[in-house]
């Protein structure tokens, strides 16, 4: 095959089994790669109504055809797996240089099924694979991982681990590779951690077979062109990475604040990316290929010593600082590195401790259970119950279960902010109206990355944001080519400069394959139906596809938005008649024929 | 003008319309000019806010202000998602 390696690597961690499957062509050309071969393999072998910490829980850690190319940022791949936050479809997406070295070994896929007695962690040295003890790395964090495994195995292998946070099944415990990258959400560090996989290192030696080079290379140049004149790739994301964003989105009235009560924060410029560019980045960093480089290096002073990591990005300042009312950078920060050593969300994490301090506002929780006053603004407080929500220690264990539980169990439900259990992301959808129906109709749940409207209605102002007429359109488009992009295995951010005419000459080039504008689309529709058909199986429906009742109920009470409510109702109702489903959100019989589903 | 950083500038200064503000802002601050205008029309990469909304959805620079509005003025450059 070409562009695919054809490999997928399967490991039974109850058995120790270890073997190798040919890729089928078809459904390579069908559901692409990553996220669309990783779903599809999921739909197919998963049983209906499997507990995610059942060793019958699948993890599927999937590369696309172009990740590990010369095509620019293709450098992603995906974790797929049942969550445990939500009970859905979780695909949480990376970049760095590991998930290259995957393909460079040989693979497309990596399935991991089962569960070790043992903790241990798997050793993929091209054809070469073992299971190997991970009692000496288990209770550490995710970059003394990574250092003691390449001492173990190889100094440039390339690792995925989970942390403390995955170890004690937290249920938003992320993966880390490569260090400090993150497929951050839905849990899927927990699910590794029930399996008691450590970790998973790989080296890879090989290379990609690519089609029509001389086409391959001219579409890369062409996209790179296209990349580095974009104001946004070109521009903005170098210089400042994406906490750009919080000044920006702030002045739209749309920055949620102290648990979404609020859409603007008066300690916004304190945490803004200008302040970030201007105290603590060292330097810029960059994935795989990627002219972009958005990553931020930053160092901060703490206690004493100068600690130095990766990030804040935007959503991590916006978690754990407006949400919570904190402005206080260099502590964010801090939290952030924790969360990579931990290996825990750091949007779940804020919007859950956010939840906690808007009950201990309303008197529901006291610090007879919390174990300390817990009130907004509070950074030190949200810093110990960083600490013990990933060791899931006293009120930190009641944290650990996500803010739809924590509201849940104290009798609130509506207090936490999140759809089908997973918290929302830093934009306040009363003042955007596109992302709010995105936030509903999410497979993942509450997510931005699914369809990320923003970058019509507020960063490229292209459509009115207040508005909600035009938005089921404008949003099943983006879900559409998303799933493309990630299931090519390149990274969302290219999405401001690039469009699917660009990444279908790459994608030719590399497979051979004759997709077309219109059946490159339709394989991302296939796909967003095929993640859709996997939630219904799991009981979920048209009532999942809801927001939270603060979002439908309480206008905004100042700024732009001000007296806005996300008008969800009838966008849903147009989103699933133009997606071809019946009104309770099921794809009609002729939908499924039309995309090969039936 | 308050702070210039990634492409971000927060304006008080007085004026009827957004065109009003813009030509004061100009006359003091020429240097801005080719950032903000492109052969005597607003560049296209250029976002106007009146009091957090876009010019586009209000009367564009014939929007009318009031003593108290806010006009923020950035260049398109921000993106994010992660
Ligand atoms: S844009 Fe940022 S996240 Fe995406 S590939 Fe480049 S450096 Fe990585």
């Amino acid at each position: 095959m070409y562009g695919w390696m054809g490999t997928i690597l399967r490991v039974n961690l109850s058995t120790g089994a270890i073997t190798k499957e040919k890729l089928d062509e078809n459904l390579a050309r069908d559901y692409i790669g990553a996220r669309g071969l990783a779903s599809k393999t999921l739909y197919d072998e998963l049983p209906p109504r499997t507990d995610p910490f059942d060793p019958a829980n699948l993890l599927i850690f999937a590369a696309g055809p172009l990740t590990g190319t010369a095509a620019t940022s293709a450098s992603r791949y995906n974790v797929v797996t049942k969550s445990p936050l939500t009970g859905a479809i979780a695909a949480s997406n990376s970049g760095g240089y590991l998930p290259a070295e995957i393909r460079y070994a040989g693979y497309d896929m990596i399935i991991v099924e089962g569960r070790s007695e043992e903790p241990v962690y798997l050793w993929i040295k091209d054809d070469q694979v073992e299971i190997r003890s991970a009692k000496a790395m288990w209770g550490k964090g995710t970059r003394e991982t990574d250092a003691l495994i390449r001492d173990e195995t190889d100094d440039e292998a390339k690792i995925i681990s989970i942390g403390i946070a995955g170890e004690k099944l937290v249920r938003f415990a992320g993966v880390i590779n490569d260090r400090e990258r993150a497929a951050g959400r839905s849990g899927v560090g927990a699910v590794m951690g029930s399996k008691n996989l450590k970790a998973v290192a790989v080296r890879g030696t090989g290379g990609i077979k690519i089609k029509d080079g001389a086409a391959f290379r001219e579409a890369v140049l062409r996209n790179l062109a296209k990349i580095k004149s974009g104001p946004v790739t070109g521009e903005g994301l170098p210089t400042y990475g994406t906490a750009i964003l919080v000044n920006v989105i702030n002045s739209h009235g749309i920055l949620p604040t102290n648990n979404f009560q609020l859409g603007e924060f008066a300690g916004a410029e304190a945490i803004s990316g200008e302040t970030l560019t201007r105290d603590l980045l060292v330097r810029n960093r960059g994935c795989l290929a990627c002219p972009i480089g958005c990553g931020r290096v930053t160092e901060i002073n703490w206690e004493g010593n100068r600690e130095r990591g990766e990030g804040p990005e935007y959503e991590s300042i916006w978690a754990l600082g407006a949400a919570c009312g904190i402005s206080d950078l260099e502590l964010i920060t801090k939290v952030n590195f924790l969360c990579n050593e931990y290996g825990m969300d750091p949007i779940t994490l804020g919007a859950t401790v956010a939840c906690a301090m808007e009950l201990f506002a309303e008197g529901v929780l006291t610090v007879e259970e919390t174990g300390m006053p817990l009130h907004f603004g509070d950074g030190q407080g949200l810093l110990e119950l960083t600490r013990k929500t990933a060791m899931r220690e006293g009120f930190g264990d009641v944290l650990a279960e996500g803010s739809a539980r924590l509201a849940e169990k104290y009798g609130r439900p509506e207090l936490s902010m999140s759809s089908k259990k997973q918290e929302y992301p830093a934009y306040d959808p009363r003042g955007s109206q596109g992302i709010g129906l995105g936030y509903a109709t999410s497979n993942r749940g509450g997510c931005h990355v699914r369809g990320y409207t923003i970058g019509a209605e507020i960063v490229a102002a292209a459509v009115d944001p207040l508005t909600s007429a035009g938005k089921a359109k404008l949003l099943i488009d983006v879900q559409d080519f998303t799933c493309v992009v990630d299931s090519v295995g390149m990274c969302l951010f290219t999405t401001f400069s690039l469009g699917v005419d660009d990444v279908l000459p790459l994608l030719n080039a590399a497979t051979g394959v004759d997709y077309t504008t219109e059946s490159l689309l339709q394989a991302g529709e296939r796909i967003w139906n095929l993640e859709r058909l996997f939630n219904l199986r799991e009981g979920l429906g048209r009532e999942d596809d809801s927001l939270a009742p603060r979002l439908l109920q309480e206008p905004l009470p100042a700024g732009p938005a001000k007296g806005n409510v996300v008008e969800l109702e009838s966008m849903l109702n147009e989103y699933y008649q133009l997606r071809g489903w019946d009104n309770e959100g099921r794809p009609t019989g002729e939908k499924l024929q039309a995309l090969g589903l039936g | 003008m308050t702070r210039q950083a990634a492409g971000l500038v927060h304006l008080e200064l007085a004026g009827v319309t957004v065109a009003d503000v813009l030509q004061r802002l100009l006359a003091s601050n020429p240097e801005l000019k080719s950032h903000l205008f492109d052969g005597g029309r607003l560049r296209p990469d250029i976002c106007i806010l009146v009091n957090g909304r876009n010019i586009r959805y209000l009367d564009g620079e014939a929007t009318p202000l009031d003593d108290d509005d806010t006009i923020t003025i950035f260049r398109q450059v921000a993106g994010g998602a992660p």
